[in-house]
């Protein structure tokens, strides 16, 4: 999922670039700073969460967890991706500088799409079995959409796009599962223990 | 009776209010994250070594996972591509080496926007031609003169033919045993100084980061709060 450099072209990679600014702009202005450091916390996890691969075929595909990210951090998880995948892309040659801009947009807007979409389900009167599923389509739409996005981005640079598109969605299934799972079992988690880590924009 | 009122929360909280069981929890996930990111990396590689007559490539994303089916390309310095093709189970991609020296620039796209690129430099030693250059081929009348008359006569021709024949073979026979002893040799050279995905030290360098940037805003929340 993290594009590398050399693959976009430059219309692409600056197109990815100006979206990406107005979205972290506003989520600066969004930020919860009560709650600054469960964002650094959320970062890290999202930042270590690319190395854990799931062996697929001849390949491999990493965890992403952007819906997780979504879910809990809502508008504050545009600059929590932003800065792992800015050390993503300095320390392990995870996409690139040149094209964080359009990798940002690919992992951020989605899970913040989705979060504030279905964080509407994880307000603690609502029924259990309902916050699961919203949490577990979060973390599963998260990807697929990502996954869309990337393939767009690849497509705008010359490949086809259904090939492009069919070859990330195959590979990431497992993950739109593992993800959901991951999502609903840790929404459910910080409902019971820490509720008002999901309504963080609120406090 | 008074209506209790909850404490105001202090910056920074949230995920590090959490029970000691829910943190240890966290650290054993992260702990999990570093040792399972150590045996699978994502970034793609890729590393070109010579090869006798040919030029070799390994793609791969780690140690254990090489780029299987990838395409590399093999262009010269002006960008020119001399040749491509798809890498093997291994990772593996040979071509024949280029009449022309210069850097080579090699190129694999393994998918999903994968891609990585390899600067070659010429080889230090060039590969001989078969047939020693004319000026190095012994004058075989010049040598018959420099033998005593007696071989000349008998030994001398035959000697001369031997040595027209039997070198250019020997010397080829030669390089081609030293190709291959040497192959692993240069493979494993071509090796060292790259990288092989990440290390500890990257990973907690990279959460480090990330804790300290968040630890830094925290603070200049809290200053801005304070006033």
């Amino acid at each position: 999922m993290h594009i590398s450099e050399g693959v976009l072209s430059a219309p692409v990679l600056l197109g990815g670039a100006a979206l990406a600014v107005p979205g972290l702009a506003v989520s600066l202005r969004r930020l919860p700073w009560g709650h600054i450091m469960s964002v650094g916390i959320l970062s890290a996890a999202f930042f270590v969460a690319s190395l854990i691969h799931v062996r697929l075929g001849p390949g491999s595909v990493h965890l992403i967890m952007n819906g997780l990210l979504g879910a809990v951090l809502g508008w504050a998880a545009f600059p929590a991706v932003t800065v792992a995948l800015f050390l993503q892309a300095l320390l392990f040659q995870f996409g690139g500088l040149t094209s964080l801009g359009v990798n940002v947009c690919i992992m951020a807007y989605p899970a913040i799409a989705c979060g504030l979409f279905f964080r509407r389900f994880f307000t603690p009167g609502a029924s259990p079995a309902l916050a699961r599923a919203a949490a577990f389509a979060c973390g599963a739409l998260s990807v697929l959409c990502s996954a869309l996005l990337c393939a767009s981005a690849l497509a705008l640079s010359g490949d086809d796009f259904l090939t492009a598109a069919w070859g990330i969605f195959a590979a990431h299934v497992p993950i739109m599962i593992i993800e959901g799972i991951l999502t609903a079992v840790t929404v459910a988690y910080l409902t019971k223990v820490l509720p008002e880590l999901l309504r963080m924009d609120a406090t | 009776m008074a209506k209790r009122t909850p404490l105001p929360r202090p910056v920074g909280a949230g995920l590090s209010g959490l029970r000691p069981t829910g943190l240890a929890g966290l650290l054993v996930c992260l702990a999990l994250c570093l040792a399972v990111g150590r045996a699978e990396a994502h970034a793609v590689f890729i590393f070109a070594w010579h090869d006798g007559r040919r030029v070799c490539t390994e793609s791969y994303f780690s140690k254990k996972s090489k780029v299987r089916g990838g395409e590399v390309s093999m262009a010269d310095a002006g960008g020119l591509v001399l040749a491509s093709g798809r890498t093997d189970t291994e990772g593996l991609l040979c071509f024949d080496a280029p009449a022309r020296a210069g850097d080579l620039h090699f190129t694999v796209l393994a998918g999903q926007g994968h891609k990585a690129t390899f600067t070659l430099p010429p080889a230090v030693v060039d590969v001989a031609p078969d047939v020693p250059a004319p000026a190095e081929r012994p004058d075989p009348a010049s040598r018959e003169e420099s033998l005593p008359p007696d071989n000349a006569s008998t030994a001398g021709p035959h000697a001369a033919a031997l040595e027209e024949t039997l070198l250019p073979l020997l010397r080829k026979t030669l390089r081609e045993e030293l190709d291959r002893e040497l192959s692993p040799l240069r493979r494993a050279l071509a090796q060292q100084g790259q990288q092989d995905g990440q290390s500890v030290g990257d990973i907690v360098g990279g959460i480090g980061w990330i804790v300290g940037l968040a630890g830094l805003a925290a603070l200049f929340a809290s200053r801005r709060k304070g006033r």
